[in-house]
């Protein structure tokens, strides 16, 4: 396999999803539900009803109090897992690019999803001819390989060429709008974006948090968005709106840029930090690995 | 803001390239980046920071159209007006052209006419408006090249085709001809401008206007040749004497050669002191006909007009003379005199003969009063007056001198070089008063006993004693007194056409069948033609070169004739830096011609500072 090695895969396996809440899932699973349900964890009593089983009445309680009371368990629910990967023009930069590096990151967080019988889904927008990628509920390892054949074979957006604005944006805003109002997703939300957007990527975040998923953000940059070698005179164009901008790139300008990069990052971060949203970032002349197995563990994604 | 060289602004042209330029780089490299709207918000705040980042992107293009604006205003000679006067000006510009002005320290390689042209093109091109300018040209007479005129054009053709001549620097005559031009234009700013060296020995009228001046020429490190003069001794060869001035006031050594064509026959080396003269003496050697003769300084000064002079070794034509006396002398036999001066054939005459004769036009050479002065001065090459005054000449008898002794004489001078004074006793001598214009030969203590006299075209010799009544006509000084004098008066009074040489300008009759063919010495053709065909050719005056010019008739016959310069002011060349005009002095002032003020050495001073400033930017932004 590509993307990850077996030897990273074998790393893996040592880790699991973690979810800071209890939520619901759909099928049995390995994960504490919201549900009560026929775990043998106690979870709480009730008082005893017409039709509940008697094999969980509290017979000891009753011989105390004399009130019947049904014993309640916590029930055991696979966890839901949407991975979401940002494959937009903007993506497609840097060496290597930063749509590998979050390739590997969301097929390492998939595996892992896969491999704590987790409730996976992938979902990928596309535009043009390659469209959108939506793998959904992938239960089990067995899986796993189709998983990663579908990350690893998914192409980046063709950058912008018509210059018609939104061309070539193809995650954050309206698609993303849209998979939410037509998916309604539960669980936890792993999205791997570069999170570069003219209105703020915080503004496209708010229904993800809206919808009360557990919003985990990847970070993907590359080194020259944080320290751009560009000089002379140039007509900087943007990959994913064709918009322009002539620059004649200074000391002063270069830094103003770093300026009002900082500014960006740190109202994402603030975003984040109010809504809650974990957010990892990696730069991809680091080590994936070194994100997956470490920097996510110290953000509570995985454990 | 008026511009020397409109055509300079062509330079404009660069603009095009520049622009051309300016919007290919317009064309910059695409530089496609993941997200393009960091750049924008620097960009932004870049510009908000700073005003003048507002303009910086076209700033550069900016700055390099003006420094090519700067270039082509430079280059158009855009100059300022600085005399902002409401009345129209009439600038009268006396131009000197006499020979001193072909002296080559006019400044970087020019002469001082060069000099003084570009310094009229100055005030031509000063002119606004309704200004007018009129151009005098003088050397020894003045002419009027252009009368008032504004047409800027006409004056610099005027300008471009007027140069220096071989003529001695006689300004009086143009500063009057100027001041009565002047006189007309009480309407105007009237101002008289003297382009000179101020080389001349005249005194120049009252100027009743304002006058300014510029000494032309810096440097008075000049010998030249002052006089020339070919005698011939009867029966002997002739000699040249010429006479060398030092105009510097350094010590000068030269070497004068004596060529005939272009073969070098002698040569002299003479020493002079400052301000002093020298005076070669050559042996002229016999040869038939005309010969060609030219002598010339070796060496180099800053004013090569003067160091050649030409002049025609010719053979002796007889000449033939008067001894009008009233009765027979022992001091002036005819029969003896004419020994000491072969090829003079004398007769005596009594007065009334001479003057008869005279009266119907009988040519003679020489005339020599012997105590009978003649009624009215005649025009004879040569005249000698004994005991008698030249009528006319200023002269007048004061009275008797008893027994004046002598004291001095002239021993340099040809007439009475070689000759002993010392042991004369005169008898009784005429008192000659009014003899101040005249050049004492012979002084005693009651006033000079011979003169020789200046009369309009020659000198005349004035013995102001009878010979017979001293013991001169006894001693071996008088046949050779008489002989020099016959030499001298005759060696500056050759007949027309037989002259050595001439000083230049000197109008000469020719006697030639019109139309006639003229090369002047540079080889430049001029022909003469009469005013009708049987008329004949007037006077010609033209001649302002030195040298051999060549006259050739219809009918073939070819007259030559040689001009020299020859003029001692015109060698101390030296400029002055003040002019006397009346009593006023007018201090020489150069500057003070630019009423505009050109504007070439800014401009290009800022043209590059703004392309620094421009080169300073360009490397602030990498």
């Amino acid at each position: 396999m590509a993307l990850l090695t077996k030897d990273f895969l074998a790393k893996l396996e040592s880790l699991e999803i973690v979810s800071r809440r209890i939520r619901r899932g759909r099928f049995r699973g390995e994960r504490r539900s919201a549900r009560r349900g026929a775990s043998v964890e106690f979870a709480d009593h009730r008082p005893y009803g017409r039709g509940d089983d008697l094999r969980f009445l509290d017979w000891p309680l009753y011989a105390r109090l004399g009130m019947l009371m049904t014993k309640l368990f916590h029930d055991e629910e696979d966890l839901a897992v949407h991975l979401v990967l940002d494959r937009s023009a903007s993506m497609d930069f840097g060496e290597p690019s930063k749509l590998l590096h979050a390739k590997r990151i969301v097929a390492a967080l998939g595996y892992v999803a896969l491999l704590g019988a987790n409730r996976v889904s992938f979902w990928s927008p596309g535009a043009g001819s390659s469209g959108d990628c939506d793998l959904r509920d992938l239960r089990s390892t067995r899986n796993a390989e189709r998983l990663l054949q579908a990350i690893e074979s998914l192409p980046a957006d063709s950058r912008h060429e018509t210059g018609a604005p939104g061309a070539g944006s193809t995650l954050l805003g309206e698609p993303l709008r849209r998979w939410i109002g037509t998916r309604r997703p539960r669980g936890v939300v792993v999205i791997a974006s570069d999170f570069l957007h003219r209105d703020g990527a915080w503004e496209h975040l708010r229904p993800l948090v809206r919808g009360g998923l557990e919003v985990h953000a990847v970070r993907v940059q590359d080194r020259d968005e944080i320290e751009p070698q560009v000089e002379g005179d140039l007509r900087i164009l943007d990959s994913e709106d064709g918009s322009g901008a002539d620059v004649t790139v200074t000391p002063a300008l270069l830094d103003l840029y770093e300026r009002a990069r900082l500014e960006y990052d740190r109202r994402l971060e603030e975003f984040c930090r109010s809504r809650q949203v974990s957010l990892a970032a990696t730069v991809t002349d680091e080590p994936f690995e070194k994100l997956v197995l470490e920097v996510l563990r110290i953000r509570g994604l995985v454990a | 803001m008026s511009f020397l060289f409109p055509l300079g602004m062509a330079a404009l042209g660069a603009l095009a390239p520049l622009v051309a330029l300016y919007l290919l780089k317009q064309k910059r490299t695409e530089q496609v980046v993941p997200a393009a709207f960091l750049w924008t918000e620097a960009m932004e705040d870049l510009r908000a920071s700073s005003l003048f980042q507002r303009f910086r992107a076209p700033l550069l293009f900016v700055l390099q159209a003006a420094s090519v604006i700067l270039c082509a205003l430079a280059a158009a000679g855009a100059s300022l007006d600085l005399d902002l006067g409401s009345k129209p000006r009439r600038l009268l510009v006396l131009l000197d052209r006499s020979a001193s002005m072909q002296a080559t320290d006019g400044g970087e390689g020019r002469t001082r006419f060069d000099a003084a042209r570009d310094a009229a093109l100055e005030l031509v091109d000063g002119l606004r408006g309704e200004d007018e300018m009129m151009l005098v040209a003088f050397d020894r007479k003045s002419e009027v090249l252009q009368t008032f005129t504004t047409d800027g054009d006409r004056l610099r053709k005027v300008l471009a085709a007027v140069g220096p001549r071989d003529l001695p620097t006689r300004p009086a005559q143009a500063v009057e001809t100027a001041v009565s031009f002047a006189r007309q234009g009480r309407a105007w700013d009237v101002e008289i401008i003297v382009l000179s060296d101020g080389c001349t020995p005249e005194a120049l009228p009252h100027v009743p206007f304002p006058v300014r001046y510029a000494a032309l020429g810096t440097s008075g490190d000049n010998q030249g040749i002052a006089a020339v003069e070919v005698s011939r001794q009867g029966g002997e060869d002739a000699q040249c004497f010429v006479r060398i001035e030092n105009g510097h006031d350094a010590p000068a050594k030269r070497t004068a050669v004596l060529r005939r064509g272009a073969e070098v026959l002698d040569a002299r080396v003479v020493e002079m002191e400052p301000g002093a003269d020298a005076t070669a003496v050559f042996e002229l050697p016999s040869s038939p006909g005309t010969a060609e003769m030219s002598v010339s300084l070796e060496g180099k000064d800053v004013l090569p007009a003067d160091d050649r002079a030409h002049f025609l070794l010719r053979d002796e034509a007889p000449r033939t003379g008067f001894v009008v006396r009233a009765e027979p002398s022992v001091h002036f036999d005819p029969a003896k005199v004419q020994r000491l001066r072969p090829g003079l054939a004398l007769v005596g005459v009594t007065l009334a003969e001479a003057e008869a004769a005279l009266a119907a036009g009988t040519k003679v050479d020489f005339v020599c009063w012997d105590r009978t002065a003649p009624t009215r001065l005649w025009d004879v090459p040569a005249q000698m007056f004994i005991a008698c005054l030249p009528p006319g000449a200023g002269l007048s008898d004061a009275g008797v001198m008893e027994d004046p002794v002598i004291i001095d004489w002239h021993r340099t001078h040809l007439v009475t070089s070689r000759c002993q004074f010392d042991d004369v006793l005169v008898h009784e001598a005429m008192r000659v008063a009014g003899h101040e214009r005249s050049l004492p030969l012979i002084e005693s203590t009651g006033g000079p006993l011979a003169l020789l006299v200046p009369v309009p075209g020659r000198d005349v010799l004035v013995v102001a004693f009878d010979p017979s009544r001293s013991n001169l006509w006894l001693k071996l000084s008088w046949p050779l007194f008489l002989a020099n004098s016959m030499n001298h008066l005759l060696a500056g009074a050759a007949r027309d056409g037989e002259e050595s040489h001439l000083p230049t300008g000197t109008a000469v009759t020719l006697d030639l069948r019109p139309p006639v063919a003229v090369t002047r010495p540079r080889g430049e053709p001029l022909t003469l033609a009469a005013e009708s065909d049987d008329a004949a050719l007037p006077p010609f005056a033209a001649t302002d070169a030195g040298g051999i010019w060549r006259f050739r008739g219809a009918d073939g016959r070819e007259s030559l004739r040689a001009f020299v310069l020859a003029d001692a002011d015109e060698i101390r060349c030296a400029p002055r830096t003040e002019l006397v005009t009346g009593s006023a002095t007018v201090a020489s002032d150069p500057s003070g011609f630019r009423r505009n003020a050109l504007l070439r050495d800014p401009l290009l001073f800022a043209a590059l500072g703004i392309l620094l400033l421009e080169w300073a930017l360009w490397c602030g932004r990498r």
